[in-house]
């Protein structure tokens, strides 16, 4: 069946009517973006593909409820954004879990340290080192380009509360950029 | 003058500004050096914050999510899961019926009657003799000083004082249907019975 022109709605009334083959045209459609968030919020791809799994799992069990109070993505982020946090919790809690946030090089990730991407290696380690909270907003309104009023839907948290974690976080990665210029 | 907050620059940077509020932050800006430092420095951020990459992954996920989503299913089957543990304990309920004694045809009782022959009744030594004497006499030693302390007791908590002696002995030839007892002697009560027979004796010789 050809879901091309569904709008993810949809697909999701599909889901949850039992069609299985649209839960398949949701990942291959939200897969690239779920994985970038999520590979951005804990630093390595196994556990990315991880949470990635669990976010269409769980996407698929939640079909039958779901009812469409805002965009799709913002409800797909969500999912994603507090699996992610989950997962930082239990790493914190047993460092064996995630580990620290590299992955083991690969032929790309040792080009990628060369000089040239000397300081996209920085900035990776600067946001891991970010405490979780900030980290996932930073990640939501930088690369995910939402609005403070997009991130305060997806993660939960009140606007001004976003608003406080973007300053404080901006403010650590300028310190740190100061000290890494300085260098 | 009342500077800009980070977050409107931040705003301002991301084009998250509507026109007019936009327009309203770029007028301060114009006259305002140290925000348009602060602005230039949170724009450093941002650009450089764009040098991280992240290469697009050639990863499939549909085959991980199919699998993961089959297997949900498979495990919660509950009709299923019950067929398979009803089908495991009637195999347990069967093995169990299985298992079937022997009969034995052996007559105890000539193995018991020698032992009791042989053993015959257990004998008490005299050091068990008296040590079972012993026992005894604590026991009622223990017995009546357990009862007289209580006795006491009760009889304090219930307020009954011992009568003084003449009261006692009103209650006394009460109790016998007498006038009052005889006088004390050393002997007794001999000494009333001795004077109730000589009362008799001259009644009946006036």
């Amino acid at each position: 069946m050809g879901f091309e022109d569904w709008e993810d709605v949809e697909l999701m009334a599909s889901v949850a009517s039992g069609e299985i083959s649209a839960l398949g045209e949701l990942v291959q459609r939200h897969q690239d973006k779920v994985l970038g968030l999520a590979y951005r919020m804990l630093g390595r791809w196994e556990a990315a593909e991880d949470v990635a799994q669990d976010t269409f799992v769980r996407v698929y069990q939640a079909a039958p409820t779901y009812r469409p109070q805002a965009r799709f993505t913002t409800w797909l982020y969500r999912i994603v954004t507090n699996l992610c946090l989950d997962a930082r919790r239990r790493a914190d809690r047993s460092p064996v879990t995630l580990g620290p946030t590299s992955d083991i090089p690969t032929p790309e990730t040792a080009a990628a340290s060369t000089e040239a991407n000397e300081r996209a290696q920085w900035v990776r380690r600067a946001v891991q080192d970010l405490p979780a909270r900030q980290r996932a907003v930073l990640v939501l309104h930088r690369y995910q380009r939402l609005s403070y009023a997009e991130v305060a839907e997806v993660t939960g948290w009140s606007e001004s509360a976003v608003e406080s974690l973007l300053v404080r976080a901006y403010a650590a990665l300028r310190r740190r950029l100061t000290k890494f210029q300085e260098k | 003058m009342n500077h800009l907050s980070d977050d409107r620059l931040i705003a301002l940077i991301n084009s998250g500004l509507s026109g007019e509020e936009r327009r309203r932050v770029e007028e301060h800006l114009a006259g305002c050096e140290g925000d348009r430092l602060r602005r230039d420095a949170l724009r450093e951020v941002w650009s450089i914050l764009g040098e991280w990459d992240v290469p697009a992954r050639r990863t499939d996920l549909w085959p991980r999510v199919e699998t993961a989503v089959g297997r949900l299913e498979g495990r919660i089957d509950m009709s299923e899961f019950t067929r398979r543990r009803g089908d495991a304990l009637h195999e347990v309920w069967s093995a169990l019926e299985t298992w079937e004694l022997p009969e034995r045809r052996r007559d105890l009782w000539p193995e018991v009657e020698g032992a009791v022959r042989r053993e015959g009744r257990p004998q008490v030594t005299g050091r068990r003799w008296a040590w079972c004497v012993l026992r005894t006499a604590v026991a009622v030693l223990l017995a009546v000083a357990v009862g007289h302390t209580l006795g006491r007791w009760v009889g304090s908590r219930t307020g009954t004082a011992p009568l003084p002696d003449a009261d006692l002995e009103r209650v006394v030839a009460e109790s016998l249907y007498l006038h009052s007892l005889a006088t004390r002697t050393p002997s007794g009560l001999a000494e009333a019975v001795l004077n109730a027979d000589r009362a008799a004796e001259e009644e009946v010789s006036p």
